[in-house]
């Protein structure tokens, strides 16, 4: 592990392999499909679950409206073995955390979002202990 | 463990003498001094250790840029200027676009600038002159346009209308051959006595390698990832691989793929992998490439693709909902 670089992913095509999404960056599956660019969502909110599952993890949180009633939204976010690798554990996230979900609702109205951009209701990094997590782009 | 996974040698990696050069054909920077006498370990059943936990992410685009024409190897300088670009290269996403809908890969993702990525000269991953993949013959251009047209416009009529990844059947790094993908190219090689087995982390399929000496399953049975066996000429695991299914439809290729992989273990951190890629139905000539295999840590996870996969369901949603909306006009 001594003569490493580490360099942002230059993306590969594999001809008919897959159908890729618009998405810049490769996804499991179209996102582009799955959640809608004209439905832009800003939602604070309660973890109720975090769902560890591939190919893509699903925080369920729930959101107090103004009118005081709770809706559950479910959001979809990073795959939990690209999360474990990156210092995510299973304590990250738990129920009773405040966040904060910028993302796109889903396409079929119903209470999904694509978890664009996620933090803590205090700002924080959803990696805790870890601002600097290297990543390109990443806060020091 | 996301800190080993980033630290940078930049420095100690391109002073490094390019001693494999000499044993490989290749022209690699992170070649370990010594390289050129080390012999690989052998396994207990005396057959080359090749086993371990590797990632085959690469910076080298499959085919070279265009501008780049003939030339298949960066000067040193050169190679880590490209590194540079790589790296400062950010995505330019606009809110409200197509673009803009996932999520932010510095933020929970493991993909923007955590694979580990071994240095060389190359230009792109396929080798030679051309550096790219042939054009297809006229009749794979014909067969690939029926296919496309086949399905326009009943993309989302059902799952089985989605992309092979989508389904969870194929990812594109699982091959034969197999390519490096945009995230998590992370896979294990393992040795038993007679085989080898290689399991790719996405989206979770092993390739199972009989090394001996069996034949070729009947041609009439066809298989996703189409039928391996492996033999050893010297250091180097050479595995044969027929019987594709023409869905697989690699780069637009048939049922007469044939597809030839070497692995050779040329440090004790990486395996050089080489393939080459026929099929005299899709193209007129067969064409090669290579990519380093390196070491990470392990483990592999598991990757159960099936269990969660509601964005499928949700894209069949998403398109049911858009047609009702569309029928209301």
């Amino acid at each position: 592990m001594t003569k490493r670089l580490h360099v942002a992913v230059a993306t590969l095509g594999f001809g008919a392999l897959l159908t890729l999404a618009a998405a810049p960056l490769f996804a499991h599956h179209s996102f582009a499909a799955e959640f809608d660019p004209a439905k832009p969502v800003k939602l604070k909110g309660t973890v109720t679950e975090m769902e560890w599952i591939n190919p893509h993890s699903w925080i369920h949180i729930d959101v107090k409206g103004p009118d005081g009633k709770v809706t559950s939204w479910m959001v979809e976010g990073g795959s939990p073995n690209a999360l474990l690798r990156r210092g995510f554990t299973k304590d990250a996230l738990p129920a009773g955390a405040e966040v904060i979900v910028e993302g796109y609702q889903a396409k079929d109205g119903s209470n999904r979002a694509n978890g664009r951009d996620i933090t803590f209701a205090d700002g924080k990094k959803l990696f805790l202990g870890s601002n600097n997590t290297g990543a390109p782009g990443d806060e020091k | 463990m996301s800190h080993r996974f980033i630290q940078i040698a930049l420095v100690g990696v391109v002073s490094l003498t390019s001693a494999v050069a000499q044993t490989a054909p290749t022209k690699m920077l992170a070649a370990k001094e010594g390289a050129k006498t080390w012999t690989p370990p052998k396994t207990a059943d005396g057959v080359p250790d090749i086993s371990g936990v590797f990632t085959n992410a690469s910076a080298i685009p499959l085919e070279r840029p265009k501008d780049l024409g003939s030339k298949e190897f960066f000067t040193r300088e050169e190679a880590e200027a490209n590194i540079k670009k790589v790296e400062n290269t950010k995505e330019v996403v606009a809110p409200g676009t197509y673009g803009d809908v996932h999520y932010s890969m510095a933020q929970f993702g493991l993909e923007r600038g955590e694979n580990l990525l071994p240095p060389t000269l190359r230009t792109s991953l396929i080798v030679g002159p051309e550096g790219r993949v042939p054009p297809l013959l006229p009749e794979a251009a014909r067969r690939q346009a029926a296919k496309q047209a086949a399905n326009r416009g009943h993309e989302f009529d059902g799952p089985e209308n989605r992309g092979l990844a989508e389904q969870c059947i194929l990812w594109g790094n699982e091959g034969p051959p197999m390519l490096p993908v945009g995230y998590n190219s992370d896979l294990q090689i393992v040795q038993g006595k007679g085989y080898v087995a290689i399991l790719q982390e996405m989206i979770h399929d092993t390739r199972i390698i009989p090394t001996d000496g069996s034949a070729h399953l009947d041609p009439s049975v066809k298989l996703w990832f189409g039928d391996s066996r492996g033999h050893w000429e010297g250091n180097t695991l050479v595995v044969d691989t027929t019987n594709f299914t023409d869905k697989t439809a690699f780069r637009g290729s048939g049922d007469k793929l044939h597809v030839i992989e070497r692995f050779t273990r040329i440090d004790p951190d990486d395996v050089l992998y080489q393939f080459t890629v026929d099929d005299p139905e899709t193209w007129a000539k067969p064409w090669s490439g290579e990519v380093t295999m390196s070491k990470i840590d392990g483990p592999i996870f598991e990757y159960a693709c099936s269990e969660g996969n509601y964005g499928l369901r949700n894209n069949l949603s998403g398109a049911r909902a858009a047609e009702k909306e569309a029928a209301k006009k």
